[in-house]
């Protein structure tokens, strides 16, 4: 398992090292080759063009390429992820709090969507084609076809703002009230209830699409397991269909769901940005957006590569519970 | 792993009561919390704002509003709505002396004014503000304004740690200009100015740390996350006026502009400090439960298609009256959002300009005949392609560029809509090997004067100025250029209106569009609002009921 481990985790080292060199290439090559121009967006628009070049001096993007890239892996190696042009601070002062706050975003929401779609798929695996398996599959094709960017905001306008204007989805209340915040965010450590409390609309908005896909697949392993000839000698030996979930269909199900939950965080950070700018949540997708539009390379880079570092560590810790859930993986890895 | 597995199912139903206890138990405080008492209000503000907190680098709408609301400069604008809110006023200073050759603004700064942290403002803060701001390692966007004060020039070029055109006596501070000029009591009032103390460091500060000088300061700042105002004690509030109504102000940072809306109607914040979206806008503005709480002003700027009077086919005099002619405004500000968000304009100037007027050079709507006639006489041969470039990050520019493709091929131009972010577009136009022949932009005043718009943009002495895209270059208007710019007062503001129609009915170097319009939202519980016209919503003399 040591092994295993160790190789898996130089793996990801690696892939880190070539994701951080793409990012690097492809936003200051690209800037290069399309005369895009930070210079400019920091000097201002009634620049001239000498104060335009005195601010790209300033900033070292007069530099030759290479010896920007030269400093730019210099500074990593120290665990410096550079200065933004726009914000004039360390990039870790700026992508750190915001690492915190899509961290709160998608791990919640992981787990929100783990068990919504744990309950709606092992119902209706238990019972295929039934009318709960189909009402539920229903429920899930509405839930893979209804995009986040408008989940969200609904979920804000009828059970954040409604009810203070004493009605939740049309239907009257008795007096206004509010239900959940319309949006914002507080720190965990600050209140940990409030923090809770801002993030549970975020929370569902984000689930609800993962959810309806992992309870397609909760569904279609479970219905798959219940054929395995170990259950049915299970329940012959008189096991009841909890226990043969619990301790046979359940420990054969969680190494496929853990691998999807490790694959699908890194694609989950990427997608924050929605629910990130419909309720207000100062994360890595609003900071990378507003990072890009202002040609703040450094911030977009130092975005990606922390992004980058999460997935690539989310990735890792699936496929070493992979590893620990199923014994064959380690023995293929040689550990 | 069987036992672990059946262990962490344990825990996860463990963990779902736990969190399912903690939502509903957040749910029931925050449900019986009562609103927040006393004078606080609750401004939001959008992503991306403030740009900066040092006075020398903010440059934004927003930025310079809560400049506004936290510093004092020099002169300034009073607490007043149109055009009474234009006039520039004493600040820290009262009006200066202006010499007969109208190169030395003298100013004496006012008794009594302090910095928040109650150390007195004196002359030498204000001549470093402006020493600290032209240094190349601040990088500041103010750099560009006051390149005309004596020895500004190598300051800025990093030959010289000294600006000897500002002169510091006693209680006075005195500007040498290299030239007169019209407009420097009007820079002079934007917000890169607002003074620092003596010796601030020449590096940007931006935790928000540097003392105020207006009526509010800063109490905290978190960026991305909050900006927390509260009354400045040390502001001289008798000699300057009464501002500051209520004690704090708390500006929650990052707000989307759909969930602003809906958080102001609510009554869970006070204002959106930004324009309302055009559906929000436009709901708002029919809502006659909203009536009293809904302001329409236009503010100071252009939307505006300019073409390069270098790149065929608009290198063609008659080609870029004929597309004049051509364009449907009408149609225009409909995909813009409608009369809630702008007017139609055929003219550089925005009508928010002083001695304004509407010179009618151009139709709002389409005259076909006229433009096919101008164009048969440009002896252009059609169909002829141009390029169009627009930004694709904030909404309206995309549309208003196929409104345009439309329009312009009933005359024989086929428009090729090609479009990025803001500054990718930007570099790309002004990048001119590329040879960009149109696009479509907006321009706001940085100060209310007519050089903002015309000097920088369409000025035929320096054509290959960064913002003036159009590259105009007309020779035979540059003694019109240097005989406006040598006026001062209400003729030049007039001469300027002469100007505008002048480079229009004969060049026509762009087609104007629209003048934009703010919508804004107030709660219930707040009174008090101004829209300033320079700066916006006045949040300092926002008050509640």
């Amino acid at each position: 398992m040591m092994s295993f481990a160790f190789r898996r985790l130089g793996a990801g080292f690696v892939q880190l090292l070539a994701i951080t060199f793409l990012a690097w290439a492809l936003f200051y090559l690209v800037a290069d080759v399309t005369g895009a121009n930070p210079a400019q967006r920091v000097a201002g628009k009634a620049a001239s063009k000498a104060e335009i070049r005195r601010v790209a001096h300033e900033l070292g993007t007069d530099r030759p390429l290479w010896q920007q890239y030269g400093r730019f892996v210099w500074k990593l190696a120290h665990g410096d992820f550079g200065y933004s042009y726009q914000q004039r601070r360390p990039v870790a002062e700026i992508i750190y709090p915001a690492a915190k706050t899509t961290a709160s975003l998608v791990i919640g929401a992981a787990f929100v969507w783990l068990v919504l779609a744990t309950i709606v798929g092992v119902a209706g695996g238990l019972r295929p084609r039934s009318v709960l398996d189909r009402g539920l599959m229903v429920l899930v094709l509405l839930g893979l076809s209804t995009p986040v960017f408008w989940v969200a905001p609904m979920l804000s306008y009828f059970l954040g703002y409604q009810p203070t204007q004493g009605q939740v989805f049309s239907i009257p209340l008795p007096h206004p009230m509010t239900l959940f915040p319309i949006d914002g965010y507080v720190n965990l450590v600050d209140d940990p209830v409030g923090w809770a409390y801002h993030l549970a609309l975020p929370w569902l908005a984000f689930a609800l699409g993962f959810a309806a896909v992992y309870a397609r697949m909760i569904r279609a392993l479970v219905i798959e397991q219940l054929g395995e000839d170990y259950v049915r000698t299970a329940r012959a030996k008189g096991a009841t269909m909890r226990r043969v979930i619990a301790r046979h269909v359940g420990p054969n199900v969680a190494p496929m769901v853990a691998t999807m939950i490790g694959l699908d965080v890194g694609v989950a950070l990427g997608g924050a940005f929605f629910v990130e700018t419909v309720f207000g949540l100062p994360g890595l997708g609003y900071v990378g957006l507003s990072s890009i539009q202002n040609l703040d390379y450094p911030l977009t880079v130092g975005t990606i590569t922390l992004a980058a570092i999460a997935a690539v560590a989310a990735n890792t810790a699936a496929d070493l519970a992979h590893g620990a859930l199923d014994p064959r993986i380690r023995e293929k890895g040689g550990g | 792993m069987t036992w672990n597995v059946r262990r962490r199912g344990f825990a996860a139903v463990v963990g779902t009561l736990i969190a399912a206890a903690v939502v509903a138990a957040a749910m029931a405080s925050h449900a019986g919390a009562s609103r927040q008492a006393g004078g606080k209000l609750t401004i939001l503000m959008p992503a991306g704002d403030p740009d900066h907190l040092d006075p020398a680098l903010w440059y934004t709408l927003v930025s310079w509003n809560i400049g506004f609301t936290i510093c004092d400069t020099l002169v300034t604008y009073p607490d007043s709505a149109g055009e009474a809110g234009k006039a520039i006023v004493p600040g820290l200073a009262a009006l200066p002396a202006v010499s007969a050759d109208g190169k030395t603004y003298t100013f004496t700064l006012r008794k009594g004014i302090a910095f928040s942290n109650g150390k007195p403002i004196t002359p030498a803060d204000i001549k470093w503000t402006f020493i600290r701001m032209l240094t190349p390692s601040m990088a500041s966007s103010g750099a560009g304004f006051f390149g005309d004060i004596v020895g500004a020039g190598a300051l800025i070029a990093g030959k010289s740690k000294t600006l000897p055109g500002i002169v510091t006596k006693g209680n006075t501070v005195a500007f040498h200009l290299v030239k007169p000029s019209g407009s420097f009591l009007k820079r002079i009032t934007m917000r890169f100015t607002c003074p620092v103390p003596n010796g601030t460091p020449a590096k940007a500060i931006e935790d928000g740390s540097l003392p105020a000088s207006g009526a509010y300061m800063i109490k905290s700042f978190t960026p991305s996350r909050e900006l927390v105002l509260v009354r400045n004690p040390h502001w001289a509030s008798a000699s300057l006026g009464k501002r500051g109504k209520v004690d704090e102000i708390d500006i929650p940072i990052g707000v989307n502009p759909q969930q602003a809306a809906l958080k102001v109607r609510s009554g869970s914040a006070d204002l959106w400090l930004d324009k309302l979206p055009p559906a929000d806008a436009t709901a708002a503005l029919r809502d006659p439960t909203l009536k009293g709480r809904v302001f329409a002003n236009p503010y100071a700027a252009v939307e505006y298609f300019w073409m390069n009077n270098d790149v065929p086919p608009f290198n063609n005099v008659d080609v870029r009256k004929a597309v004049n002619y051509a364009v449907d405004r009408s149609q225009m500000l409909r995909v813009w959002g409608g009369p809630s968000q702008g007017e139609t304009t055929d003219q550089i100037l925005p009508p928010t300009m002083p001695a304004w007027r509407d010179y009618k050079a151009y139709p709002n709507t389409p005259d076909l005949a006229k433009a096919k006639a101008l164009m048969k006489a440009s002896g252009v041969k059609t169909p002829v392609s141009a390029v169009v470039r627009v930004r694709n990050d904030a909404p309206g520019f995309v549309e208003l560029a196929q409104v345009l493709q439309q329009n312009l091929k009933a005359i024989g131009i086929n428009l090729v809509i090609k479009s990025a972010a803001d500054a990718v577009n930007n570099g790309i136009i002004d990048n001119r090997k590329n040879h960009i022949a149109s696009g479509i932009n907006e321009w706001s005043q940085d100060y209310p004067d007519p050089e903002d718009f015309i000097d920088v943009l369409l000025d035929p002495r320096r054509p290959d100025f960064p913002q003036g895209r159009a590259h105009f270059a007309a020779k035979a208007m540059i003694p019109d250029y240097n005989r406006v710019d040598a006026l001062t007062g209400h003729a030049r503001d007039v001469a300027f209106q002469a100007l505008d129609e002048k480079v229009m009915r004969n060049y026509a170097p762009w087609a104007p569009l629209i003048n934009p319009i703010e919508v804004d939202l107030l709660s219930s519980r707040v009174t008090g609002f101004v829209y300033q016209p320079v700066y916006g919503p006045d949040l300092a003399m926002l008050a509640l009921k």
